[in-house]
């Protein structure tokens, strides 16, 4: 198309029309508050109160005082096993039942249906129905644990340190787990049958195609399911609100990025004032880890692709 | 094509007012005041109390309108800035209080509300008091804390009611000696040891009221000190008789223990004590409140409780410093406390409930009564603060993580970061 003809065509008035109220609203409660967030953490201001700029000053404290470095590492620490774990029980699980479901085995489509409906009820009702279940005295967890004789290993999951922070990730992957199993699964479904085909016939184990045919070609989505779980784990909140609040109980054992950001900047529900510029910062660096790694792991990832 | 030029005029109008549509506000020619709150389970109770001063006072109404808890504080601030918000508002004391007071956007009370001077105990007015010292707020539901206990358990082990710390001890023992949980008590939400068991019920006595406080305020002493490590040493002494995997046990499992009768005692605030009658009518239970260190020795005791502020742009000044009149009334104390089954610091109620009637009579009998001080006025001010601290500490003392000496050591390591007295 040359240049001539596309500005003889006739400006298109209905669709700016149509685009202008959306783009309001996008850019008053999306655009607007991002870039107000960026501005607000080179000031140290707690809501009420000047506001006084500090420059990086939010950034260094971050990073170099105590006790706010500590437990942003702690913090993000967590993050990094919440992805680490996920990673295996949620997404390579999914992957081994995705390719079972695609062998197109009995009772395929019921399964499916069974994986995927967690990831259709509401957070606070999984975070709710678990702590229940993994309640100490009258949990079926701990009550199944001791019927079958292993009442050694019934403990108070959300109250241990040492298990807390793993009942949440079960909790989460046990929520999440149809979402990678029917991504895999419509890419496995995408192969053409006769590369299965040409393979099983040359004699190749289960673990052979698995390894050799399936998982290169379904690569493209096993990279969109693991950077979607690094962005939503990096920005793990909820989950950990709704079964630890917000000190992530017990003792920071569970406390998360976003959990020491919710602290930081509106305060805890007693009275510690919050600091919406020290928050903003914590916002901007969660932000800048989750943008940059995405990135470069896209590019990684792209060259390996196999097209096909 | 002007035509259809004039169509999307009129779309775009529309989708304009669409985004940008504000609220009008309809005048009555009546005086409304907007009344703000977090307690979404009072508006009822507050809409009786607002039509008895609205009979009395022709030309004003009162909006009470109450938002989630965990929202409010955020909805209220932007309000604020933003220069509208209520005419007036809860508020908890101290912190929340003095936030807004300090930056000037609440009008001070002073020789506006007379009854202010007799209504209330002098204590009870230090959590409303601005940093200038002058007072910005009419305290209205407050709290005690104690020992809860179910008296048919006590009954069959043959028990009475505690009378010092000491008397709990050997109580708790005995109960668990017959086999049965002593305390419904959890750690999980860590905001129960640092308010209901330190702050509120045990903490008081173990510190004398201000003693140690009043002291670590000036900086002679801090949280190393012995009388503080040794508060915390008491508390442990608690530990053994928690149920099995108290670590994992919620605040709301707590409850759901004591009323459903599986543990003898519950150490909590007095709001409990209208849930737990509709939890368990069956429910057969008193409070012991005030634990001296022997039998009849001094005890003190924590009543907190919040308040209601005014908005210092308000519009209608003169109509809501009647309406604050109306808030440090007995009349209203006496609403309050039947209505909402509650105490009320405002003096000379009488209280029906044999429980409340009890905690107002352990109140006059305490040597002294305190709010919340050790946590939260002055070591909430910055950031690490007191009440995570505290919080945290406890939670990992008694997951034995922590001894008491290193929770004492945390704390005052967290606060001598920002608190100039301490740092030497």
């Amino acid at each position: 198309m040359n240049l001539k003809a596309k500005q003889k065509r006739p400006v298109q008035t209905h669709i700016v029309v149509f685009i202008i109220p959306a783009l309001i609203i996008y850019t008053v409660f999306v655009v607007y508050p991002f870039l107000v967030s960026f501005r607000l953490s080179l000031y140290d201001w707690k809501g009420l109160g000047p506001m006084i700029y500090v420059g990086l000053g939010n950034f260094v404290k971050l990073f170099t005082k105590e006790p706010f470095n500590q437990q942003f590492f702690n913090a993000l620490k967590h993050n990094i096993i919440f992805f680490v774990v996920t990673m295996v029980v949620q997404n390579l699980v999914g992957l081994v039942l995705a390719i079972i479901l695609s062998r197109r085995i009995k009772g395929s489509a019921v399964f499916q249906a069974v994986y995927f409906l967690p990831v259709t009820l509401s957070l606070v009702v999984v975070g709710y129905l678990w702590t229940l279940m993994l309640n100490p005295m009258w949990g079926t967890v701990n009550l199944i644990l001791r019927a079958v004789g292993l009442g050694s290993l019934a403990r108070p999951w959300l109250g241990d340190p040492h298990t807390a922070l793993l009942a949440i990730i079960f909790v989460n992957a046990w929520q999440w787990i149809g979402f990678p199993l029917l991504v895999f699964l419509a890419s496995i479904q995408g192969i053409p049958d006769e590369f299965f085909e040409a393979a099983r016939i040359d004699g190749a184990s289960e673990w052979h195609v698995a390894r050799y045919i399936t998982v290169p070609l379904i690569l493209p989505s096993i990279t969109m399911v693991t950077i979607m779980t690094f962005i939503g784990t990096m920005n793990a909140f909820d989950i950990v609100y709704t079964m630890e609040g917000i000190l992530g109980s017990p003792f920071f054992s569970t406390d998360v990025l976003g959990t020491f950001f919710y602290r930081t900047a509106f305060g805890t529900v007693w009275g510690t004032p919050g600091n919406l510029g020290f928050g903003s910062a914590v916002a901007v660096v969660m932000f800048l880890m989750v943008l940059i790694v995405s990135y470069t792991w896209l590019r990684i990832t792209r060259k390996h692709e196999v097209q096909y | 094509m002007p035509k259809k030029r004039g169509l999307y005029a009129v779309i775009f109008l529309l989708a304009l007012l669409l985004v940008l549509q504000t609220s009008v506000v309809y005048g009555a020619g009546k005086v409304q005041l907007n009344f703000w709150s977090l307690r979404t389970e009072d508006v009822p109770a507050y809409q009786k109390f607002i039509k008895a001063f609205e009979a009395k006072n022709p030309g004003i109404t009162v909006k009470f309108t109450a938002y989630k808890n965990t929202e409010y504080r955020n909805i209220l601030k932007t309000a604020i800035l933003g220069g509208s918000g209520p005419d007036l508002f809860w508020s908890s004391e101290f912190t929340m209080l003095q936030e807004y007071a300090d930056n000037g956007y609440l009008m001070p009370l002073d020789g506006k509300v007379p009854a202010i001077k007799t209504n209330f105990r002098p204590g009870d007015l230090e959590g409303v008091k601005g940093s200038d010292g002058k007072i910005y707020g009419i305290p209205h539901g407050s709290y005690v804390y104690g020992v809860y206990y179910n008296k048919n358990a006590f009954k069959k082990f043959g028990l009475a009611e505690p009378q010092s710390w000491p008397d709990l001890i050997k109580v708790a023992q005995a109960i668990k000696g017959a086999g049965a949980v002593p305390f419904a008590q959890g750690t999980k939400d860590s905001w129960t040891l640092q308010e209901c068991m330190f702050e509120g019920a045990f903490g008081p006595t173990f510190l004398r009221g201000r003693e140690w406080y009043d002291a670590a305020v000036k900086g002679k002493t801090n949280f190393l000190d012995p009388r503080f490590v040794k508060a915390l040493e008491n508390l442990l002494d608690l530990k053994p008789f928690f149920p099995a995997g108290f670590e994992g046990i919620s605040y709301t499992d707590t409850q759901m223990l004591f009323t459903q009768e599986r543990a003898a005692m519950f150490i909590g605030g007095s709001w409990e004590i209208g849930f737990f009658e509709r939890m368990n009518p069956k429910l057969d239970f008193d409070m012991a409140i005030g634990f001296p260190e022997t039998k009849g020795g001094p005890y003190w005791l924590a009543t907190p409780a919040n308040c209601t502020v005014v908005n210092a742009k308000t519009k209608h000044p003169a109509e809501v410093i009647k309406f604050m009149n109306f808030l440090a009334s007995k009349e209203f104390g006496q609403m309050y406390s039947s209505e909402l089954k509650t105490m009320t610091p405002i003096l000379g109620v009488k209280y029906t409930h044999p429980i409340f009637a009890k905690a107002s009579r352990r109140l006059d009998e305490a040597k002294g009564v305190v709010p919340f001080l050790y946590s939260y006025p002055v070591f909430n001010r910055e950031e690490p603060a007191g009440d995570v601290l505290f919080a945290n500490g406890l939670q990992a003392m008694f997951a034995g993580k922590k001894t008491p000496k290193q929770v004492a050591e945390d704390i005052q390591n967290g606060i001598a970061k920002w608190y100039k007295p301490f740092k030497h």
